[in-house]
């Protein structure tokens, strides 16, 4: 769970994509989700899964995605995928489709915590004029996600150290199981968030309507670049995978 | 019997966590661990019960390698007491709370119902019985986290920080707790930074320092160790301090109070 979490852990380098303006990434990755949504043949979705894998590489995060905790889900889940689909259509070509879109999903989904962090996540929602409160209630929740990650990884700790096995019995019990941990996890998710709020307002959140920025986003001439090339490869993959 | 050899651990991102750790820890024994933050105290405790895994080197706890035995299965002779109790309590009610680790240990009806008891009245949470262990003070929590490893009387029991959150009662009876424990012949770790707490009653200290082991010996000796002590950022216990500042020489014993230090101090200058 530890290795897992570190993959939805930001860290900032030097990368031609971190480079980039936050809007513009998000941008990015966003095209990228859409084209695994509308992607439904076996070549469309190989094509959009290179196109994670190459922005994974300009952005230096490859190796975080080949966590191999994280693999193994990713393969646990497209597996479980493939042979459900086999099963209940008898058809291996589909079979193959929905297992690979899985990982192209979950992929696209995870770049999104590699190539911006909660901060510039909330930068951009700022600018894009949304509600304060709701912007930053998005940035708090991916802020969290690891450190929510590193709890549940102490309450499997605290639990497994009172003899509790979560991998034996049969289904039903391993269901119930979980209870132990899902009740602490809830519980710690609730205090945690009652004290940031509690925080926050100590440290006069809400006192004035209107906050002023640290950090004012601009585009810059590379990111209008990118922007433009990022269209232009987003709307020729859509003329291929809807026309074509 | 607790035995670390050559033990090294690195965290997943291969940062070391423990380094070259050689340590052994009697049946019976009360032992203390301390150090700074992040010198690797909670990392090494989670060793002793299979929790981790060292990179390199074995633990061995009564004779067992912890590598190859489940955590469940070592968990039946090593108890751990987290430091904190959100991460543990789930249970309907406090009953409930205790008695979840001896349903999952097997352990039977009656040796069940007679530990729920002497737990819930040992540590005074048998007006709680029937209540939310979440509607809890975060004090009477901690108490509730410990009672439910106590519960089913483990060999090796593990405090991690447990005097945090806890007020000057209670930590009288934490400390007449590991008495009892250790006169029944069990062996006792705890995790802190509360010397105040360990003086005069762990013999043996063990401090770590950037997950190594810089000093392991009597409470006593260790204390007198001024370098030693600031540079892992710990406070000597008060009276010790003053006992040294007026009669120059340490004293060898702790003090039960502030009467029993004067006295001492005192009887040089007869």
């Amino acid at each position: 769970m530890y290795r897992l979490a570190q993959t939805f852990v930001f860290r900032r380098n030097r990368s031609p994509i971190q480079r980039l303006d936050p809007r513009v990434r998000l941008l990015i990755s966003g095209q990228l989700l859409i084209l695994v949504g509308i992607s439904s043949q076996i070549h469309e979705v190989f094509l959009t899964l290179t196109g994670v894998l190459a922005l994974a590489i300009l952005a230096k995060g490859l190796r975080r995605l080949a966590n191999p905790f994280f693999m193994a889900w990713l393969i646990v889940g497209s597996t479980l995928i493939f042979s459900l689909q086999f099963l209940l259509n008898e058809s291996l070509v589909s079979a193959v489709i929905l297992s690979t879109r899985f990982i192209a999903i979950l992929l696209s989904l995870s770049i999104f915590y590699v190539i911006l962090s909660p901060d510039e996540v909330e930068q951009v929602m700022k600018s894009a004029r949304l509600p304060r409160d709701l912007v930053f209630a998005f940035s708090a929740a991916l802020r969290f996600v690891p450190v929510l990650m590193l709890d549940g990884l102490r309450i499997m700790d605290a639990q497994r150290s009172r003899g509790l096995e979560l991998d034996k019995g049969w289904p039903s019990t391993r269901i119930k199981n979980f209870i132990p941990l899902l009740v602490p996890f809830i519980v710690t998710t609730l205090v945690r968030s009652s004290e940031l709020a509690e925080a926050m307002e100590a440290r006069a959140y809400g006192a004035t309507p209107n906050r002023s920025s640290l950090e004012i986003l601009r585009l810059q001439r590379i990111d209008v670049l990118a922007l433009c090339l990022s269209f232009a490869i987003f709307s020729l993959a859509v003329e291929f995978f809807l026309f074509v | 019997m607790i035995e670390f050899s050559d033990v090294d651990f690195d965290y997943p991102q291969g940062q070391p966590a423990l380094r070259d750790i050689n340590l052994s820890i009697k049946t019976g024994e009360l032992v203390a661990i301390l150090g700074g933050n992040g010198a690797g105290k909670s990392t090494l405790v989670r060793h002793i019960n299979g929790l981790l895994k060292p990179t390199r080197g074995t633990v061995t706890v009564f004779g067992n390698n912890t590598r190859k035995a489940s955590v469940a299965e070592i968990s039946r002779r090593v108890g751990i007491v987290f430091q904190s109790p959100d991460h543990q309590l789930f249970a309907e009610t406090v009953e409930k709370e205790i008695d979840f680790a001896l349903r999952n240990f097997g352990t039977s009806l009656q040796f069940r119902h007679e530990r729920i008891r002497d737990v819930l009245d040992f540590f005074d949470l048998q007006k709680y019985r029937s209540s939310s262990p979440l509607k809890l003070s975060s004090g009477e929590k901690k108490r509730l986290s410990i009672a439910s490893i106590m519960a089913w009387k483990p060999d090796i029991l593990i405090l991690d920080e447990p005097t945090v959150g806890q007020d000057a009662f209670q930590q009288d009876k934490l400390k007449e707790l590991v008495g009892l424990w250790t006169d029944e012949g069990k062996t006792v770790v705890i995790v802190s930074h509360d010397l105040e707490f360990l003086w005069g009653l762990v013999p043996r200290l063990i401090i770590l320092s950037d997950g190594s082991l810089v000093a392991d010996g009597k409470t006593e000796e260790i204390l007198m160790k001024e370098e030693l002590i600031q540079g892992e950022s710990l406070h000597k216990p008060q009276l010790l301090d003053l006992a040294v500042m007026l009669r120059g020489t340490p004293p060898y014993h702790s003090f039960q109070n502030a009467s029993d230090a004067a006295k001492w101090i005192l009887k040089s200058r007869e």
